[in-house]
């Protein structure tokens, strides 16, 4: 499946979506338009758009997906790591979970030693501590043991 | 006259010490974000916001103002010296800026990106002050079809002037508009798109939602490439220009100012545009055209001056109208909504010391970069030699915990991380992503003015072209779009042509 293809029914999909919410929502009159008037003409238009992208994607480039997923692996454990850290960060805390993202990133991600990228995360934890908290007085959740 | 007495006035609340000191971090760290590729003056401001809240609101907008010209001054750096643009506006200068490097003349080209933006951005300053009262005296008659007509023809220039194709761009305003629509209805109070979420009753906020697609979407797609890049450390000695270079730059930099502050005042991508239509000019104006990309001087002065000139022209639509034409100027107007400014059409008249003290303050920022820019060029240079392994890491953390820190909410990460994938599919699938922010923000006014106006006609469509004003912006709207299709047409009938003979 070529790019242009894909794009297109992605935007089909959203469009559908739409169109079937938007037309459960009350449409009103037209000198008293409802709060799904808006969205339904959106969504119109997106599906007409979609239909139009779809149509003139004819012999676009394929698309190498093998290729791609497998330069993904990166995308995928940032994405993953950072569902951990939003989980985290309202259970332990600034501090941990700030260490522990920043920690697994270096050693994971980037590939650095362990004595490297634990100091590395310290540091950085600590600076962002210093910055956010010391010098902006942003307030975060207290976590475990306060930190 | 007026306009002088208040710029004075102006200048005295500028030049107090407090609001110097945070013109000076906001420039200092709009460099900075300038330079760095992948955090732009979006992810800059967006970080700043909360050490806003203790501010007045006069110290917060220059300070947030600095950030955003800043970066345009910031991004050649990379642009020259590594091949790299740190701004989407600077890629035009790597054409000829980093051919300049390899030739040694990397401080000279430096040079002249820095004096040509001070100049485009002090000439564009004086074009705020002139235009944007005069704009928003005109715009206190629009009613809410002149308002809807405006935002339509906006909208129209924002498909034809992206950087992608026609289609493709309106597809990211509608699916940004639809996005806007998430959450209360204001008029009606009904829940659209919520699904009893009731994070989502109050909307998507607009800074996870840019976060994530330009900082998340820009680092995921960044981490599929190489980590490692290669820097030029120029000498300060070398940061000057010879006759025959300075002589060649003065025309260019004044006809960028010119461009990049009128293309400034149009949506979209018009820093980008700005340097492309500069460089352009300059080629087509040039006695040795070919030698544009083999490291002329022209090639940098122009666009450089352009891009800095169109942040100027990028503040008269945002101050007299409302209307936000970058994503960087969207969240500076979440900025100001914090601080319970509305900028529009009253925003001058009820905020007159407020705006004056930003003009001021953006004379003073562009003085204040030409003099950071040069003598620390180094220390920029130094930044670039952090990893991209190291820095990447500390970019997604700053993200997070910038975006937690506007509404102290976990479930503006979970939007910022959802449209930070998204912003990484649609750079896959290559969709321009600033139409996507931009409607965000202005499809819940444009909604308000479509309904409003059939409320006040009695449902009659006739509203939208009874004022000669909202009809000269109708008629523009049906120009831009018939030209817009007439362009896509061309553009697959010459496609298929192609592909014709390549299958012959």
């Amino acid at each position: 499946m070529t790019k242009e293809r894909f794009g297109s029914l992605f935007l089909l999909l959203v469009g559908g979506y739409a169109l079937i919410h938007s037309a459960r929502l009350p449409l009103g009159n037209w000198n008293q338009p409802g709060p799904g008037v808006f969205p339904l003409l959106l969504s119109l238009l997106l599906s007409a758009i979609g239909v139009a992208l779809l149509v003139s994607s004819k012999g676009g480039n394929k698309f190498n997906w093998k290729d791609s997923l497998s330069r993904q692996k990166n995308t995928w454990a940032i994405m993953g790591l950072t569902v951990g850290f939003i989980l985290g960060f309202g259970r332990l805390g600034f501090v941990l979970t700030s260490g522990l993202y920043l920690f697994l990133l270096f050693s994971w991600i980037c590939r650095f030693r362990m004595i490297i990228a634990a100091p590395l995360a310290a540091g950085i934890t600590a600076a962002g501590w210093y910055l956010f908290v010391r010098i902006l007085n942003l307030q975060f959740p207290p976590g475990l043991w306060r930190l | 006259m007026e306009a002088f007495i208040n710029l004075y006035s102006g200048f005295q609340d500028a030049l107090t010490l407090h609001n110097l000191y945070l013109c000076f971090i906001g420039c200092l760290w709009g460099s900075m974000v300038g330079v760095l590729p992948g955090i732009g003056p979006l992810a800059g401001i967006t970080l700043l916001i909360p050490a806003t809240y203790g501010m007045d609101v006069t110290g917060a907008i220059i300070m947030l103002a600095g950030i955003y010209y800043g970066a345009m001054y910031g991004g050649s750096t990379t642009s020259i010296l590594m091949n790299i643009p740190g701004e989407s506006a600077s890629v035009v200068t790597c054409l000829d800026g980093y051919q300049m490097t390899q030739r040694g003349r990397a401080g000279a080209a430096l040079f002249i990106a820095a004096f040509g933006s001070w100049v485009g951005g002090t000439l564009s300053v004086l074009g705020v002050m002139l235009l944007a009262p005069v704009l928003a005296n005109l715009a206190t008659k629009f009613g809410p079809s002149e308002i809807f007509a405006l935002l339509l023809v906006a909208f129209l220039l924002l498909g034809s002037l992206g950087t992608g194709s026609f289609l493709k761009t309106s597809a990211m305003i509608v699916l940004g508009m639809l996005a806007g629509t998430v959450g209360m209805d204001t008029l009606t109070g009904v829940y659209r798109f919520t699904h009893g979420i009731r994070d989502l009753y109050d909307g998507l906020g607009f800074v996870p939602v840019a976060m994530g697609m330009f900082g998340i979407g820009e680092i995921l797609s960044a981490t599929e490439q190489s980590m490692v890049r290669e820097v030029y450390r120029p000498r300060l000695r070398e940061l000057l220009t010879n006759g025959e270079e300075f002589r060649a730059s003065i025309g260019p930099i004044l006809r960028g100012s010119g461009i990049g502050f009128f293309v400034g005042l149009l949506p979209g991508a018009a820093h980008i545009l700005s340097s492309f239509v500069s460089y352009t000019v300059e080629k087509r104006v040039a006695k040795r055209p070919e030698e544009f990309g083999h490291g002329r001087i022209e090639g940098v002065a122009g666009p450089e001056t352009a891009n800095n000139a169109a942040t100027g022209g990028a503040m008269v639509p945002f101050l007299s109208l409302g209307i936000p034409t970058t994503p960087a100027i969207a969240v500076i107007m979440v900025a100001l909504l914090i601080h319970g400014v509305r900028p529009g059409p009253l925003f001058i008249s009820e905020n007159p010391k407020l705006f004056w003290s930003l003009i001021a303050s953006m004379y003073l920022g562009n003085i204040i970069l030409v003099a950071l820019n040069l003598p620390l060029i180094g220390l920029f240079v130094s930044l670039l030699r952090v990893p991209f392994r190291i820095l990447f890491p500390v970019i997604l953390f700053i993200c997070l915990i910038g975006t937690y820190s506007i509404s102290y909410s976990s479930f503006d990460l979970i939007i910022l991380l959802a449209f930070g994938f998204l912003g990484y599919f649609f750079r896959k699938l290559e969709y321009d992503l600033a139409p996507f922010v931009l409607a965000l923000i202005i499809g819940p006014l444009m909604e308000e003015a479509f309904r409003q106006s059939l409320m006040r006609s009695g449902g009659s469509l006739s509203i939208f072209w009874q004022s000669p004003i909202a009809l000269s912006f109708i008629v523009s709207a049906v120009f831009l779009l018939g030209l817009n299709i007439l362009k896509s047409l061309t553009s697959a009938r010459r496609k298929g042509k192609e592909a014709g003979s390549d299958r012959s």
